[in-house]
C-alpha cells in the first residue's frame, strides 16, 4: 500500500499527516469503494495527500466516497483554506466552475408522461442544444447584458423573462456569487461562453425526466415536495466554455506567481496563489462571475425544459414545473466553519449543510438542504438531506455523484458490444444524444452504483435518505 | 514506432506520448487531442492557419499549444487536418511556430467524439529518456 491508512470510524478513514502534508487527510468508503481505490493504485488518494500539503489547509483535507482520479484534485475533494492564511487553487474548483444540479418537480405523474415520452423527448432535445460548442441561435446575450448575468447571475436571467422570482429562492446562494467581477474575466473567455448559455454541452452532462421511485424520509420529501410516482427533471451542467477559459487563464498565471509567493508544489495542476493576494482576489472575482454564468445557465436550461413541457400539451398550471434545488458541486466558497473563517474548495463535492442554517432555504431549514446525488442514465439518482455530521466533520459537504469505475476508454470498448440504446429502451428509458460516442462513455456499467457511494454518506452521517428516482428520458450531448 | 498510448484515466482522458524530436513530441501530443476528438484520420483541410505562441517552459507551451488546438476547433470551428510545428527558442523562452490546414467542423462532425474542457498540467513532465522525449498528457473532459 503506498499511501499509509487507517480506519476510524464504520466508513471513515484517515491519512495521518506525513511527508510534506500539513493536516491528515480524512475520506469516506465501503469495502467495495476501497476496493475500486486499490484498482486504481490509489491514484486519487495521492492526490488527496497532496492537496494537504497545500499552505493554510485546515483540518483534515477530505474525499467522499465517489472520490476518484481527477486532475490536481481528486474529484470529491474537499479542502478548507484559512480564510487569511491559506491559499485559492482553481485546479481545486476544476475547469467546469461551478458545474451543479437543479431538481425540478412537477405536478405531473408517471402515468401522465409515459404516453408521450417519445414526443416529450423530441422536444427537450430541440429545445436544449447540445454537444461540440454547442449554441443557441434563438438568444444572443449583447455584451453588457452577458455582464449583467456574470455580475448577478440567476437573477439576471430572471429579470430578462426566463423563469420566476421564486425559482431562486432555491438555489444555492440565491444564484448568485458575491463579489464577481466582470472585468476580471478573459475576452476569450467571453468569446467561449457568449454563445454557450442555455446550452448542455457535452461529455456527463445530461438533463433527465424522471419519477420518484422511493421516499426513505417522509417529512423531508414533504418538505421539498416530492412524492412517489411524481415526475421530475434533473439538469446537470455548468459554465461552459467560459468557466473552462477562467481556470485555464488563471492556473497559468498563478504558476508564473509560485516563486513570488514561496509556494512548493507536488503537482502544477495545484497551482495556487494566496487568498489575500492581488491575484487571489483576481481569481475568485473571476471564478464567481464564471459560477454566476453557471446559475443562469441551468436557469435559462430551466425556462426551455418548461417550454418542452408546453409543447408536449402540458401548461404551465399543469406541469407546475418549480425549481426543488439548484446546488453546485465545483467551487470555492467563504463560509465559517467551528467559528472559523474558511474558504471551502469543493471539487465534486457538494455543499450539505444540516438543519437550522441560515443559508438553507426557509422551507427546507427544518430537515436540512436538499443534496442531489445523480447516478447513472441505466439505474437511479438520489435525493439527500445535509446533516449536522456534515457539518461537525465534513465543513458541511457531501458527495456530488457515483463516480467512475471505468475510464472512457474502457467504457466504449465495453459499449461496442453491446446495444446500449436498446438496452435502456428495455428498461422503458428513452434517450437523445448528439453522438453516440457520449452515450458509450456514459454507460451505466461505467459508473460505481450509486447506491453505494449514498449508503457510505448516509452510514456516516453526513448525508440523510430523502428519496430515490428513476430516470424515463435522458438527453445527452 | 509507437508515439501515443491511451492512458487508462478514470475520471477525464489521457495519453502518453514519446517522440525522437521536441518539435516531434509537440506534434504527436497534437495528434493524441485529435484522436480523443475525432473517430479516424482527418484529411487535410483547404484554408491555412498560422499559430505562434510562447512559453516560459515547454510543459507551458504544450498545454498552450493544446489548448490553443481546441479553442480552434470548439469555438472557431476549425479542425486541423494537417498541420506542420517547429520549435523556436527566443531568450530564456520557448516558443512555437505550427502551420495547420484547417477545415470547417461541419465537414467531419459526424467523426466527433466529444467535448474537451482542456489540457491540464496534471502529471505533465516532458522528460528525455533512452533518447527519446516522453511526455503525460492528461485533458478534462
Amino acid at each position: 500500500m503506498s499511501v499509509p491508512f487507517e480506519k476510524v470510524g464504520p466508513y471513515t478513514y484517515r491519512i495521518p499527516r506525513h511527508g510534506k502534508m500539513r493536516v491528515d487527510a480524512v475520506f469516506y468508503a465501503s469495502d467495495a469503494i476501497l476496493r475500486q481505490l486499490a484498482e486504481e493504485d490509489y491514484a486519487s488518494l495521492k492526490q488527496l495527500v497532496n492537496v494537504a500539503t497545500l499552505p493554510g489547509i485546515v483540518e483534515p483535507a477530505l474525499a467522499m466516497p465517489d472520490i476518484h482520479w481527477g486532475y490536481g484534485f481528486p474529484i470529491g475533494g474537499v479542502a478548507a483554506m484559512d480564510a487569511e492564511e491559506g491559499v485559492v487553487s482553481p485546479g481545486g474548483v476544476g475547469f467546469d466552475v461551478n458545474c451543479g444540479v437543479r431538481l425540478l418537480r412537477s405536478k405531473l405523474t408517471r402515468e401522465d408522461v409515459e404516453p408521450i415520452k417519445e414526443k416529450l423527448a423530441d422536444y427537450l432535445y430541440a429545445r436544449i442544444p447540445a454537444g461540440v460548442g454547442s449554441e443557441r441561435r434563438d438568444l444572443r446575450l449583447s455584451r453588457k447584458e452577458l455582464k449583467d448575468v456574470l455580475r448577478e447571475g440567476a437573477p439576471a436571467i430572471v429579470r430578462m423573462g426566463f423563469g420566476y422570482e421564486e425559482d431562486l429562492e432555491h438555489i444555492e446562494s440565491g444564484g448568485r456569487l458575491p463579489g464577481a467581477d466582470p472585468d476580471r474575466v478573459s475576452p476569450r473567455a467571453y468569446e467561449r461562453g457568449a454563445p454557450q448559455i442555455g446550452t448542455l454541452g457535452s461529455g456527463n452532462h445530461f438533463l433527465e425526466v424522471q419519477y420518484v421511485d422511493a421516499i426513505y424520509d417522509p417529512e423531508a420529501a414533504e418538505a421539498f415536495g416530492l412524492f412517489e410516482g411524481q415526475i421530475a427533471v434533473l439538469i446537470h451542467t455548468g459554465s461552459r466554455g467560459l468557466g473552462h477559459q477562467v481556470c485555464e487563464d488563471y492556473v497559468e498565471r498563478f504558476l508564473r506567481r509560485l516563486s513570488v509567493y514561496k509556494i512548493e508544489l507536488p503537482d502544477r495542476q495545484l497551482a495556487a496563489a494566496p487568498i489575500q493576494s492581488p491575484d487571489g482576489d483576481d481569481y475568485l472575482r473571476a471564478m464567481a462571475a464564471a459560477a454566476n454564468f453557471a446559475f443562469a445557465n441551468r436557469q435559462l436550461i430551466t425556462h426551455f425544459t418548461r417550454e418542452a413541457f408546453e409543447a408536449a400539451g402540458f401548461s404551465p398550471r399543469d406541469h407546475g414545473l418549480r425549481v426543488v434545488y439548484d446546488l453546485a458541486h465545483n467551487n470555492a466558497k467563504f463560509e465559517e466553519h467551528k467559528g472559523r473563517g474558511v474558504l471551502v474548495h469543493r471539487k465534486g463535492a457538494t455543499r450539505a449543510f444540516g438543519p437550522g442554517h441560515p443559508e438553507i432555504p426557509r422551507a427546507y431549514r427544518k430537515v436540512g438542504q436538499p443534496v442531489l446525488v445523480p447516478g447513472d442514465m441505466g439505474r437511479y439518482s438520489y435525493v439527500l438531506a445535509g446533516t449536522e455530521g456534515a457539518m461537525r466533520e465534513t465543513f458541511g459537504s457531501s458527495c456530488h455523484g457515483a463516480g467512475r469505475r471505468l475510464s472512457r476508454a474502457k467504457a466504449k470498448k465495453l459499449a461496442r458490444q453491446m446495444d446500449v440504446v436498446g438496452a435502456l429502451r428495455e428498461k422503458g428509458i428513452v434517450v437523445r444524444a448528439k453522438t453516440r460516442a457520449t452515450v458509450w462513455e456514459e454507460i451505466p456499467e461505467a459508473y460505481k452504483d450509486v447506491a453505494e457511494v449514498v449508503e457510505v454518506v448516509h452510514g456516516a452521517g453526513i448525508g440523510k435518505k430523502v428519496a430515490r428516482l428513476r430516470p424515463l428520458i435522458v438527453v445527452k450531448g | 514506432m509507437r508515439h501515443l498510448a491511451e492512458l487508462d484515466h478514470t475520471a477525464d482522458v489521457g495519453f502518453v506520448v514519446w517522440a525522437k524530436s521536441l518539435p516531434g513530441l509537440f506534434y504527436w501530443a497534437a495528434r493524441g487531442l485529435l484522436a480523443e476528438l475525432f473517430e479516424g484520420p482527418l484529411p487535410p483541410g483547404k484554408e491555412v492557419r498560422e499559430l505562434r505562441l510562447r512559453a516560459p517552459d515547454p510543459e507551458t507551451l504544450l498545454v498552450r499549444f493544446l489548448n490553443e488546438l481546441i479553442y480552434l476547433i470548439q469555438t472557431q470551428g476549425q479542425v486541423p487536418g494537417g498541420f506542420s510545428l517547429r520549435l523556436v527558442p527566443r531568450g530564456e523562452e520557448c516558443g512555437l511556430a505550427a502551420k495547420l490546414s484547417v477545415l470547417p467542423f461541419e465537414a467531419v462532425a459526424d467523426r466527433f467524439l466529444g467535448e474537451v474542457k482542456s489540457a491540464t498540467f496534471h502529471g505533465l513532465r516532458i522528460e528525455k529518456e533512452g533518447g527519446f522525449y516522453r511526455a503525460s498528457v492528461v485533458l478534462d473532459v
